[in-house]
């Protein structure tokens, strides 16, 4: 059967090394697909009708499909899901993303689930060898997944939706390997059982619907900056700059409109100004902005770099909705958004401490900030909950600045005087830590979690993070950013982050280097951005307790 | 901000809808199964470089072309660059009629391009890119502005010949889906046989009688056709043929034509062109054929063959009166004036290829020209 093969049909004589080679390659790849299949779900709604696919990506039954496969389940948010093992289990759909063609559900009725982890698609080539599982044809009755073996055909491939907000594929992975109706919502994998990408539409013209050789994969990093959002049961929206651009000639592309007010215009870009890079890729044409741009939930920070004359900008700017039509309204779940603020701020409490100090903090840091030459020192008391005062010295240690919190408004004022309303950047680095700390190191009580919403994913230092707000008794929301490997809180925002503008731009802190001060974990270091740039680096020096009086 | 439209047809979404029996559809698909020879059981490897290098140096031999469509015929195909300055090599298409045909290379540039030669009996075309890209990059100095064209290109003689059962990748723009410096579609498969084919073009018998690849990837689909199929080692192996039904089933043909095919396609075409450009010269006397063209006068004199006369060299070949000649030497014949200018550049001694058409079948003749007789 081997020699019959036509890898070796050239070959004068096989020799028994390369056979040994092959057959090893062979039960390797069977391994992997036996493995995967166990991950793969036949999805019908509660009335065995309908079908399409998904798969499972963590042990307690949290799984991935197209939204074109759930649109109709959005109601009772109720369906099946039938596994490998012959078995049907009950299916709740959580979240949804109408315009990039994601949902997920959470499978139930068993202790722990079969998965697959998903891979890092930006490593995908063409010319990969993959695999897609799924159901094609509604083939299988006993819910074995169909396997269809390919080639990567193209990446970064755009594919157009109903309307520019709905069943949008952008950036996605075309293959060769048979993408059938009923595949849908399935995963593809690489050659190591990684997911990347899910599965949900092909090139089809007269030939009737059936493969004609080009299948559409939703990438897997795309996939994964929506997850944090469709596991806590939200309707993810996907992000815009609001500014279109053009192409002038090769390789050359203009901010032709700009909506006002826009986050673009807020971070300072102008009609005419050049798009030279976009999260990290260099930007040659409109089409390829777009391709980008798409894979990205509202609300994101991306990295632009823009040029006016020869003069180049770089910005961190978080997009602003992508406003976007449903048939018929989704209504987000409290119960599953709770549930997974819950999740999200337990991890983070055990690991950071969730014993609360009884005193008051002070902490002495070292501030460097752009433009100024010698860093100055900072001296931060808390002097009551959520309240304090701060005094900034220059080198030679004379007070040159001081400021007050009194849980709403931040005051400044020079060594000596009275005191006047602070910078919004001024305020946010005086209470910033003093509610971080209270809002997660505080019990977890019923009560105080109806304060938390879970607002989806959030980006930091490459990673996908969780993103939460807290309505607080005293002074604006805020928002934190928990890093799920860490389980550290490493961002905390105030508003007006939705809406920025070059008067309010949005403030936000970059939080990292814990260590254990008193029996809890406190960050060392605080990076300070305000509308995206830089506006300083805090290295805290040391923490001091005063015990309450 | 997005350049594009989308026909319906390309919001194809998968998923069955509720209360839809999947059996059904099925049954009334018009899938086809296509029987393969034995698939490798192993993913097939390439022994120096891997398969992800291989395909993007194919890649950058495929040009995008975009030219004319209407109706159900589609506006736009793939080419193979055969040499650095810009040859390239296509199907026969009615892309091709375009005033303004356009080839996108590799590094996204766009160039102007221009049949230079027709094969109505292999149903190929050579094309010639224009020297410069029309969208010139206005940050580029003159000199790189006026650059001579320099592309990356297969050589057609270090092409491989391929046996049923090899491994082969076919390149080509299937669906347009790639666009500007987007690189082209990769799908792999093997050759599933080396055949004839019986098969229509539309509604036109396919004149080619030589033999072709047969592929079991799906390369019968918009775009494909003209693009490049690679072994594994990446060499030149053949080029998509155009959509074709077989005959006898109604099905889409997935097929190639053979490297071997290709060279012979572009030494007839190098010769061809290189006659038809050449200016008439006073001093030799033209070549005979012995073909005299119907004199009959319609509006537009129709290159039909009226007598040949006997022993002459057409006679030999097998031209027959009532042939209508539709192609001379790489050059559509579309009135009898042009069959006749055509033929005073050449001298006896060089050759005519000839495609007539004779009843419903394109038959091509070759043969050499003679001096006159006294």
């Amino acid at each position: 059967m081997l020699l019959a093969t036509p890898a070796v049909a050239r070959a004068e004589a096989v020799s028994s090394e390369a056979l040994v080679r092959v057959q090893a390659a062979e039960r390797e790849r069977i391994e992997v697909m036996a493995r995967a299949a166990r991950s793969v779900v036949c999805i019908f709604d509660e009335h065995r009708a309908g079908g399409g696919s998904g798969v499972i990506i963590t042990p307690d039954g949290y799984g991935l499909t197209n939204f074109h496969v759930v649109a109709g389940m959005t109601g009772r948010r109720k369906g099946l899901g039938g596994l490998s093992d012959g078995r049907l289990y009950p299916l709740e759909v959580l979240g949804i993303d109408p315009t990039g063609d994601l949902a997920m559900f959470r499978l139930s009725g068993r202790e722990t689930f079969d998965y697959a982890p998903l891979g890092d698609s930006d490593q995908v080539r063409v010319g990969d060898w993959v695999f897609a599982m799924g159901n094609p044809f509604m083939l299988a009755e006993d819910y074995t997944p169909t396997v269809t073996h390919g080639l990567v055909s193209g990446v970064h491939r755009y594919q157009f939706g109903a309307d520019t907000r709905s069943l949008v594929y952008t950036d996605c992975i075309q293959v060769d390997a048979s993408i059938n109706p009923g595949n849908s919502g399935g995963p593809l994998f690489n050659m190591q059982g990684e997911i990347i990408g899910i599965n949900g539409r092909a090139s089809f013209e007269t030939r009737g619907r059936v493969n004609v050789g080009a299948g559409y994969a939703i990438s897997a990093n795309q996939v994964k900056r929506f997850i944090p959002g469709l596991r806590a049961g939200l309707l993810t929206e996907h992000g815009s700059l609001g500014a279109t651009t053009i192409d002038l000639g090769y390789r050359k592309v203009v901010f032709e409109r700009m909506l006002e007010p826009s986050v673009a215009s807020a971070a300072g870009i102008e009609v005419g100004d050049g798009l030279v890079r976009f999260g990290g890729h260099e930007i040659h044409s409109s089409n390829q902005f777009a391709n980008y741009l798409g894979t990205y939930p509202a609300g994101w920070p991306v990295s632009v770099e823009y040029q006016r004359g020869s003069q180049r900008f770089s910005r961190v700017i978080r997009l602003e909705r992508l406003p976007l039509k449903l048939p018929k309204p989704f209504e987000v779940d409290e119960r599953i958004n709770r549930a997974e603020a819950r999740r999200v701020l337990e991890a983070a409490r055990k690991r950071l401490g969730d014993s609360p100090i009884p005193g008051t903090l002070t902490w002495r840091a070292v501030r460097s900030m752009p433009g100024k030459l010698l860093p100055e020192q900072v001296q931060v008391r808390e002097t009551a909950a959520g309240r304090g005062e701060a005094r900034v010295m220059d080198a030679t240690g004379t007070v040159i600045a001081r400021y007050e919190y009194n849980g709403r408004t931040a005051l400044a004022g020079a060594a000596e005087g009275s005191l006047t309303p602070a910078s919004p950047t001024e305020s946010a680095r005086l209470n910033l830590l003093m509610v971080a700390r209270q809002v997660v190191h505080a019990p977890l009580t019923d009560e105080r979690l109806k304060r938390w919403r879970h607002l989806g994913g959030d980006e930091y230092e490459g990673r996908v993070i969780d993103l939460l707000e807290c309505d607080l008794d005293e002074g604006p929301d805020i928002r934190v950013g928990i890093d799920p490997a860490t389980h550290e809180v490493v961002r905390v925002m105030w508003r007006p982050v939705d809406a920025p503008s070059r008067e309010a731009p949005a403030i936000e802190m970059e939080l990292d280097d814990y260590r254990p001060v008193h029996g809890i974990q406190l960050p060392h270091r605080i990076r300070t951005y305000g509308g995206g740039a830089p506006a300083g680096v805090d290295i805290i020096q040391g923490y001091e307790l005063e015990a309450q009086p | 901000m997005i350049a594009r439209t989308a026909p319906l047809w390309m919001l194809a979404l998968l998923a069955f809808p509720g209360g839809g029996h999947p059996a059904r559809l099925l049954a009334a698909g018009d899938a086809v199964q296509v029987s393969q020879p034995a698939q490798a059981s192993a993913t097939p490897s390439a022994s120096a470089r891997d398969l992800p290098a291989i395909l993007a140096e194919a890649n950058r031999r495929v040009v995008k072309l975009y030219g004319a469509g209407i109706g159900q015929r589609h506006g736009y195909a793939s080419g193979v660059v055969v040499s650095r300055d810009g040859l390239v090599v296509t199907v026969l298409g009615l892309f091709l009629e375009a005033t303004n045909l356009r080839a996108v290379t590799a590094d996204g540039h766009i160039y102007r391009a221009e049949p230079v030669y027709r094969d109505e009996y292999r149903q190929l075309a050579l094309l010639k890119l224009a020297g410069r890209p029309d969208n010139v990059d206005t940050d580029a100095s003159v000199d790189e502005q006026m650059a001579r064209i320099d592309l990356d290109a297969f050589d057609p003689a270090e092409g491989a010949e391929v046996r049923t059962g090899d491994w082969i990748f076919a390149v080509g723009n299937n669906f347009k889906v790639a666009e500007g410096e987007e690189p082209v579609s990769v799908l792999k498969g093997i050759v599933s046989g080396r055949m004839k084919l019986d098969a229509l073009r539309g509604v036109q018998a396919f004149p080619f009688r030589g033999e072709v690849l047969l592929l079991d990837a799906i390369t019968s689909t918009p775009g494909a056709p003209g693009g490049a199929l690679v072994d594994l080692e990446g060499r030149w192996v053949g080029l998509i043929g155009e959509i074709a039904t077989a005959r006898q089933t109604n099905t889409y043909l997935n097929y190639a034509y053979p490297i071997e095919e290709l060279r012979a396609f572009l030494a007839d075409a190098r010769s061809g062109a290189e006659a038809a450009t050449r200016p008439a010269s006073p001093d030799a006397p033209p070549g005979y054929h012995g073909i005299r063209l119907s004199r009959i006068a319609y509006r537009r004199q129709l290159p039909f063959v009226e007598r040949v006369a006997p022993g002459s060299p057409a006679a030999a070949a097998g031209v027959k009166p009532d042939d209508l000649i539709v192609s001379a030497n790489g050059t559509a014949i579309s009135r009898a004036n042009v069959f006749h200018e055509l033929c005073e550049r050449l001298h006896a001694g060089e050759e005519l290829s000839l495609i007539v058409k004779r009843g419903e079948q394109l038959i091509p003749i070759r043969f050499k020209l003679s001096e006159p007789p006294k």
